[in-house]
């Protein structure tokens, strides 16, 4: 596209009909509500999580914290305050701000459904408040197993029978089938309190050799 | 902040990608070896000639790290201009016209206005980076 010396919001919009940084730079000039606010993380950790599978051979041995940083570089990346271990009613593993909106994500390398849970419960009911401004958060699963699908599905079903109040799960339409949102009522605040959980395929045993 | 703090964010922080740390090394370059007077009004253009490309995204990728929290260093302003009319559009502003889908100058609405509210970049002087 020819550019005058103007750029007009009219250019830009079209740019981002095919230039997903066009899109992304406008998206988060006008990000002006926590729902927007969601809506950029959620959009950014899936490409975080894209960006990290794409080469899930050099991660084969870091930890939670080295994957966690490389999360958290990502989203700075892309313009976003985003710390690892800040020190919100305890250590989060990833906070994301953005003006006064806030989303909390507890990140976990998958050995077995009590620790998955274990996470969820540090996310809920120690770090986030659950109020209108931080009412999103997340779960990150890291998974060295084959079929990352059958962890999500068998921890859906885990945590669908620890009976939380006002408990409920949707579909999540980017990642289908390895990512899923859950709603239960937060006991800090009472409100409802939305969980993506979310997998990223870090499984690397190649059998061509 | 100094500039050099900056550049070395940008190295932290842009390690994975290349091109745009270089891009943005050059802006902020840019930034620093002009006069703050000269920084209040930047164009998209003129970004894309310190970078010295013809890459309209990554221009795209290097301002949306520099005007974002990390950094802040850059500010994105609105204006409105057709033929002699001209006003200025704060951010809140335009995120209001956005919403709404319209806009009025002088009391009246303005037809087809995302193709005459221009956005241009300005160095943020409350991120108070020192040369």
């Amino acid at each position: 596209m020819m550019l005058d010396e103007n750029l007009s919001i009219a250019q830009v919009k079209a740019m981002g009909l095919v230039d997903p940084n066009a899109k992304r730079f406008l998206s988060n000039l006008l990000c002006s509500t926590y729902e927007d606010f969601v809506a950029l993380v959620y959009e950014n950790l899936e490409e975080a999580a894209l960006y990290m599978e794409e080469d899930a051979a050099i991660r084969i041995k870091d930890g939670e914290d080295r994957l966690t940083s490389d999360l958290i570089l990502f989203f700075r990346a892309r313009g976003f305050t985003a710390t690892h271990d800040e020190k919100i009613n305890g250590h989060s593993d990833v906070v994301i701000k953005k003006r006064n909106f806030m989303w909390l994500g507890e990140a976990k390398i998958h050995s077995d459904y009590d620790y998955l849970f274990q996470g969820f419960n540090q996310l809920c009911t120690r770090y986030s408040t659950g109020n209108s401004s931080s009412k999103n958060g997340g779960l990150i699963i890291y998974v060295r197993n084959k079929d990352v699908k059958n962890v999500i599905d068998t921890w859906k079903i885990r945590l669908s029978e620890k009976n939380l109040e006002d408990y409920d799960t949707s579909e999540c339409e980017e990642r289908k089938e390895l990512s899923f949102y859950s709603v239960h009522k937060h006991s800090k605040s009472g409100l409802i309190y939305k969980v993506k959980h979310l997998a990223i395929i870090l499984n690397f045993e190649p059998m061509d050799k | 902040m100094l500039f050099e703090e900056a550049h070395q964010k940008v190295d932290a922080e842009l390690c994975y990608d290349v091109e745009a740390k270089c891009a943005c090394h050059s802006i902020l370059s840019f930034l620093e070896e002009n006069p703050i007077e000269t920084l209040k009004h930047i164009h998209f253009l003129t970004l894309k000639n310190k970078i010295n490309t013809n890459n309209n995204s990554l221009v795209f990728k290097a301002a949306n790290y520099l005007s974002g929290d990390s950094l802040k260093i850059l500010k994105v302003g609105f204006e409105y201009i057709e033929e002699d009319n001209y006003e200025e559009i704060t951010p809140e502003e335009y995120t209001e016209i956005e919403s709404t889908k319209k806009y009025y100058y002088d009391g009246k609405p303005v037809l087809n206005y995302e193709n005459k509210i221009f956005i241009y970049f300005s160095l943020n002087t409350a991120s108070e980076i020192k040369k």
